[in-house]
């Protein structure tokens, strides 16, 4: 509690508050305020004049409380309290009024703007009044870092964070590392193959000493909070002893099972038993169990008999790993939009619609075509083709409202690409606006469409036809007003990205939010990017929203930074302004362990609930939900806010 | 004030449930040993205003006053018998919140029998128009609240504080042992449809309990029962509107997740029959919803 000496410091924010805000008389009248000594404003009360004011303020006039007026709490609270706590006073005595974004910046009226200024900071007088002196709480953690996703992101998160000296924990529920861009043919803007710049970095991440790789691996569970996540991951049995594994293929010669390769798209077909590509790490065959006859019990067994070095073991069982980790970094990509979601293209019914993946595969010189761009349905080459712009994205009434972001330049890269193959061969593409945001992307598209070799056509495609020996491609210029209609033997989607499979259940699973269209959320969409509600967990790649690889490995090593944030620290300390139970209050109804959405509160089984305060992020939804008042959370109780409340609505005296 | 000597009994308007849990309770013998019992009127003009006003000011040392108020005549009792007692216990539910008679005020006026007061037809707590000292909650008070009040009131050498509630200060689920579920609450659920578990709190199964926002000191009898607690004891000292809390509760504990979230927990919540009857089933005339104030629809 205060005993009344309170510090009250206005500030102008130049001209962002003044302007709107008479600031001098938001001093002049708290000065005569009760239990105020002291008020003044300020041009900038955030530059180290400011800050000194406040320091000398508080050492001159002996302020046991002090508020600020001005921006919101989020932007400058812990400057101010970090000034006061300089010259002695307790952090959580300092509070902040808001009183520019919601005052100056929302209103139109300076006088009553200034009226509603002077209510506000008299309520954070009345705040500061009942505040308390409250210590941080410490709290040793982990200094290991589980990443999720050992796709470019993932990986290059995971090589900076075991890079700077922690170990690193980096799980991939495929069984190789490498995701997306291991299938990718050339890099926009570029040219460069995406592998031989990829496989550098998957084997720095394979051969870190500080790097665990669990591929085939899941997280099944996560507990705990920043510093001290307790997780569990499943890994399934491969069945094959990656370090004998010679890669002889004769298990994949005798295998009797094929099954559609996903690393191509479903454009081959690969065995039970397989090397999932080339590059793989580990390089290693594995044994799909889903596909194969059967291991439990065995019904083939070939490919063990044809192993001359004995790496394949149909006892291997799935294993639980159970990891301390500091930090997390959710780097878990994304997948394209079901193409079967477009009937009017023929999307995954029409052999040769395909998906811009899966030209890339065909496209790719170790591709299910070698290189050799043919027909999916007949074989024959393509000499005519169409590209569809954003096929399922920007169109909110029937697929994904948002941009994919990479599909403009990745479209004019795959239109280079046949162009070179195929110099007399016909490109069309279709799109609704050319958007090349990213470095070198703009002149690399538009020296595509200004070379004259690929017809752009703005307007969207009606209709897809299969005739057979062709497609008819029906739709319209819109540019001239004119109605197109070109016969083509492939017509390739640039598919919407979405989520990968499983992102909402893996967010339920770390506590963490998606976003309406069910990518990772961000705390804050500008100034916390990489960082989500949930302290100690970062997201980084496509994975959060659409991406292209420069912006995916820049956000992997965000990421990374902000786990070495925590890793680095000596001990972690946590706010103090947490809930607290009143044992004499609380019946046990548990009405508090369902309202909280940390879980960090719960009925001991003496009957009272008990606050885990490191879980706790003092949002107060127990104390708003607690039937009997037993909750309160420090420092904004619910005297303060009766307090609060009549400074704001109280008549002028 | 010295031990009392004499106590009255009048009971209102109610259903009689309030003398007969004194008729049973095991203290009454010890309480017509202590004290001189002045009248027992069971029903109103068992006692009328004539004879009430016989009596001289602060002549009855405790009175205990059962049954809501609900016209001028109650109204005008209520204040003599004020006159008249030196200490007043709202007895019971309908005393103390106006009780179950209270969910008239939530009917249309027209169709109410009740006698109309000068501000219209409706049901008031005993404390919305005299001072009370005491309250015994309870539809009708359970015997462990009776005794406390008894042994407080009229054994006890010094007679306890204004205000007190013979009643716990903890709410019901202090004295229930059911445990709680880890999954939060989807659907709920009725009695006449699906029997709940007898081990696990009634309303994490969703049946809708208000043993959370109501004073314990029942022993949870209700729920031991395998039945909700319907809130008969009143809000805790501190929480101003027992439906209101209960409702704000369930809003906090049903909860789905995902892009159609919030929809389904509004089909759940807007799914509870008969909102106001069951949140405020007793507490209507003393919530801050009082009464009907609009007819028109």
């Amino acid at each position: 509690m205060s005993q009344g000496r309170i510090g009250v410091f206005i500030c102008h924010c130049g001209m962002n508050i003044e302007e709107m805000v008479d600031t001098h008389r938001v001093a002049e009248t708290l000065k005569n305020y009760p239990g105020v000594v002291h008020a003044e404003d300020y041009d900038y009360m955030c530059s180290e004049i400011g800050q000194q004011k406040i320091r000398d303020a508080i050492v001159e006039h002996k302020l046991d409380g002090v508020v600020v007026a001005a921006c919101t709490p989020s932007m400058h609270q812990e400057t101010f309290r970090n000034a006061a706590e300089e010259v002695g006073l307790n952090r959580y005595r300092l509070e902040v009024a808001n009183i520019r974004e919601q005052v100056s910046w929302v209103h139109t009226d300076r006088e009553v703007a200034t009226e509603k200024a002077i209510r506000l900071t008299r309520a954070a007088v009345e705040k500061v009044r009942m505040d308390d002196d409250l210590t941080p709480i410490a709290v040793e953690h982990a200094t290991k870092c589980l990443v999720v996703g050992g796709g470019i992101t993932g990986i290059q998160a995971a090589v900076n964070v075991a890079n700077n000296g922690y170990d690193v924990i980096l799980v991939e529920k495929n069984p190789s590392i490498g995701g997306h861009m291991a299938q990718l043919s050339v890099t926009f803007p570029t040219l460069d193959c995406a592998q031989c710049i990829l496989t550098p970095r998957m084997v720095e991440a394979s051969r870190h000493p500080r790097i665990k790789l669990l591929t085939y691996s899941e997280v099944i569970d996560v507990s705990g909070y920043i510093g001290n996540y307790t997780v569990k991951i499943r890994k399934k049995p491969t069945y094959v002893d990656p370090d004998k594994c010679n890669l002889c293929n004769k298990c994949a010669e005798v295998c009797p099972v094929s099954v559609s390769e996903e690393f191509n798209e479903g454009l081959s077909q690969r065995k039970a038993i397989y090397l999932p590509f080339a590059q793989a790490i580990p390089s290693s065959y594995v044994l799909d169990e889903d596909a194969c006859l059967g291991v439990k019990p065995l019904r083939c067994g070939r490919c063990q008999e044809v192993c001359d070095v004995g790496a394949i073991n149909y006892d291997m069982a799935p294993e639980i790993i159970t990891e301390k980790v500091g930090a997390i970094i959710l780097a878990t990509g994304y997948d394209l939009y079901d193409p079967s979601n477009l009937t009017e293209y023929g999307g995954g019914k029409y052999p040769d619609v395909v998906t811009s993946l899966q030209f890339e595969r065909m496209v790719h010189p170790s591709g299910p075509m070698k290189g050799d761009l043919r027909r999916p349905s007949d074989g024959r080459p393509v000499n005519r083709i169409a590209f569809v712009h954003c096929a399922g994205s920007r169109d909110p009434e029937r697929h994904k409202p948002y941009c994919s972001r990479i599909c403009c330049t990745y479209t004019a890269k795959q239109a280079l690409l046949f162009k070179k193959s195929h110099s007399d061969g016909e490109a069309s593409v279709f799109y609704i606006d050319i958007r090349t945001d990213g470095k070198g992307y703009e002149e690399f598209a538009q020296n595509i469409i200004a070379s004259q070799r690929v017809r752009y056509i703005r307007g969207k495609v009606a209709k897809i036809v299969d005739e057979g020996d062709h497609l008819t491609v029906w739709g319209a210029d819109t540019l001239s007003g004119e109605r197109v209609e070109i016969d083509v033997d492939l017509v390739v989607l640039a598919m919407a990205v979405v989520p990968s499979k499983g992102t909402e259940e893996m967010a339920k699973t770390f506590h963490i939010n998606v976003d309406e269209n069910g990518f990772l959320k961000e705390a804050h969409p500008k100034l916390r990017p990489v960082e989500t509600t949930t302290a100690g967990v970062f997201i980084a790649g496509m994975a959060q929203g659409p991406k292209d690889i420069p912006d995916s490995v820049a956000q992997g090593s965000a990421a990374a930074a902000k786990a070495i944030e925590i890793l680095s620290q000596k001990e972690l300390t946590h706010s103090p302004e947490v809930a607290t139970v009143n044992e004499e209050l609380c019946s046990g109804c548990g009405v508090c362990t369902r309202a909280c959405p940390y879980d960090a509160i719960k009925v001991e089984r003496s009957g009272i609930a008990v606050v885990n305060e490191i879980l706790c992020s003092g949002c107060g939804a127990c104390a708003a939900a607690c039937p009997t008042g037993a909750i309160e959370v420090k420092n904004d109780r619910r005297v303060q806010y009766a307090a609060m409340l009549a400074a704001v609505l109280g008549r002028d005296e | 004030m010295p031990k009392p000597k004499s106590v009255a009994i009048y009971a209102a308007n109610g259903c009689g449930g309030c003398s007969q849990s004194l008729l049973v309770s095991d203290r009454l013998s010890a309480l017509l040993d202590a004290v001189h019992p002045v009248f027992w009127a069971t029903q109103p003009g068992d006692v009328t205003q004539a004879e009430i006003e016989q009596y001289d000011d602060r002549e009855i040392d405790i009175l205990l006053y059962a049954g809501p108020v609900y016209d001028d005549e109650s109204i005008a009792t209520a204040q003599l018998l004020r006159r008249v007692a030196k200490r007043i216990v709202a007895y019971g539910a309908c005393a103390h919140l106006g009780g179950l008679c209270g969910l008239a005020n939530l009917a249309p006026e027209a169709t109410l029998h009740l006698a109309p007061s000068k501000d219209g037809r409706f049901i008031q707590p005993l404390s919305a128009v005299i001072a009370v000292d005491y309250i015994l909650p309870g539809c009708p008070p359970p015997p462990a609240m009776i005794a406390r009040m008894v042994d407080e009131l009229f054994l006890g050498d010094e007679l306890p504080p204004a205000g007190t509630v013979f009643a716990a200060t903890k709410a019901v689920c202090a004295e229930c042992d059911r445990r709680h579920l880890a999954t939060p609450l989807t659907a709920i659920k009725r009695f006449h449809a699906t029997p709940p578990d007898p081990e696990v709190c009634l309303l994490d199964q969703g049946y809708i309990c208000l043993g959370p926002v109501t004073r314990g000191g029942c022993a949870a009898v209700c729920p031991r029962s395998d039945r909700p607690c319907t809130g008969c004891a009143g809000p805790l000292a501190g929480v101003h509107d027992q439906g209101g809390t209960i409702l704000h509760a369930l809003a906090s504990l049903v909860r789905f997740t995902g892009p159609d979230g919030q929809r389904r927990e509004r089909e759940v919540l807007d799914s509870i029959p008969d909102i106001a009857g069951t949140a405020y089933k007793y507490s209507v005339a003393a919530s801050a919803l009082k009464r009907r104030v609009n007819d028109g629809s």
